[in-house]
């Protein structure tokens, strides 16, 4: 997963659930400035725009410019990184039917690829839509666990038939 | 020349949902005792299945002197057949779920948690394109 590049804005939530406070909108401007390798279409513009009108342009807005999103979305406790029109393989939900929507809002970040808010610990549902549809609850491949300990006449085999929900990412869109 | 065929790419749930199965099948026989417990599911509960599912096609057939089976169709033209012999209509009803809730394809082990055929939004990543090493 690319972790090197380099305006990416972090910040606590102090005073905003948004998770980025002012101090980190100047980090921004001040380490593209500096850098000498990077790619010169995606960071030249929102350099010199972060630059002239960092008091002003908000991270939802220089994120909205932006063309595709992902975000890393919890679900039980545990993280999906999902784009539009993703899957995602669950284990069973036992109170969903074919067809519903689920409106995720349990969301760590919400990036693109120049700019990411990660929440602490969720970002702020105000600045998000992503929904979800269950389209299948399909029943897994056989699973087969085997121990054995050698010479100790010791051996067992345990099969498990997993339950999955798969959901479909039906919504993905940042609000300004 | 022919024109050859173009398959949209499906994305169900995206825009519509479209419920994958298509057709039940109930085959009984009315004279063995493995049906027994089918026979009791078709008169109690399978009306009440097919009055909350009117997108499945539901057809009842004797077979004689066979074990009884519930045979599902799906959109994308494969079928699943589940042999349901001694089993009592709760039993039934499970696999009758089982059936209805899944799509035509096989059962498979699911590796990762994200099926995804999006490319990265960040991109692949480039020794050239970060901040330079500094000692």
């Amino acid at each position: 997963m690319l972790r090197s590049f380099t305006s990416r804005m972090v910040g606590a939530a102090q005073r905003t659930n948004l998770g980025v406070t002012a101090s980190a909108v100047r980090l921004f401007s001040a380490t593209s400035s500096t850098s000498q390798a990077t790619p010169t279409s995606s960071t030249a513009s929102p350099t010199t725009s972060a630059s002239t009108q960092s008091s002003t342009d908000s991270p939802i807005s220089l994120l909205r410019n932006q063309l595709r999103y992902y975000a890393v979305a919890e679900i039980k406790n545990r993280p999906y990184l999902i784009t539009k029109n993703d899957i995602i393989v669950l284990d069973r939900l036992k109170d969903v039917q074919l067809g519903d929507v689920i409106e995720l809002n349990q969301i760590k970040e919400l990036g693109s690829k120049d700019y990411a808010i990660q929440g602490a610990p969720y970002v702020s549902p105000e600045y998000y839509s992503i929904k979800a549809t269950v389209i299948e609850q399909p029943k897994g491949k056989i699973v087969e666990t085997f121990k054995k300990k050698r010479r100790k006449h010791f051996q067992r085999r345990y099969h498990i038939k997993p339950l999955h929900t798969l959901l479909r990412v039906s919504e993905l869109e940042v609000k300004a | 020349m022919v024109a050859p065929m173009v398959h949209p790419v499906l994305k169900n749930g995206v825009g519509a949902f479209i419920p994958q199965c298509r057709r039940l099948v109930f085959h009984y026989c009315e004279r063995s005792g493995s049906s027994r417990g089918m026979i009791e599911y078709l008169k109690k509960d399978l009306i009440q299945f097919a009055k909350e599912h009117p997108h499945v096609e539901v057809i009842v057939t004797p077979r004689p002197s066979k074990h009884p089976v519930i045979r599902g169709l799906y959109l994308n033209g494969k079928d699943k057949v589940v042999c349901v012999r001694n089993m009592e209509p709760t039993d039934i009803a499970g696999k009758v779920a089982l059936l209805k809730e899944s799509s035509g394809n096989r059962m498979k082990v699911f590796k990762k948690p994200v099926i995804s055929t999006t490319e990265s939004v960040r991109g692949i990543w480039s020794p050239f394109h970060t901040t330079p090493h500094k000692i």
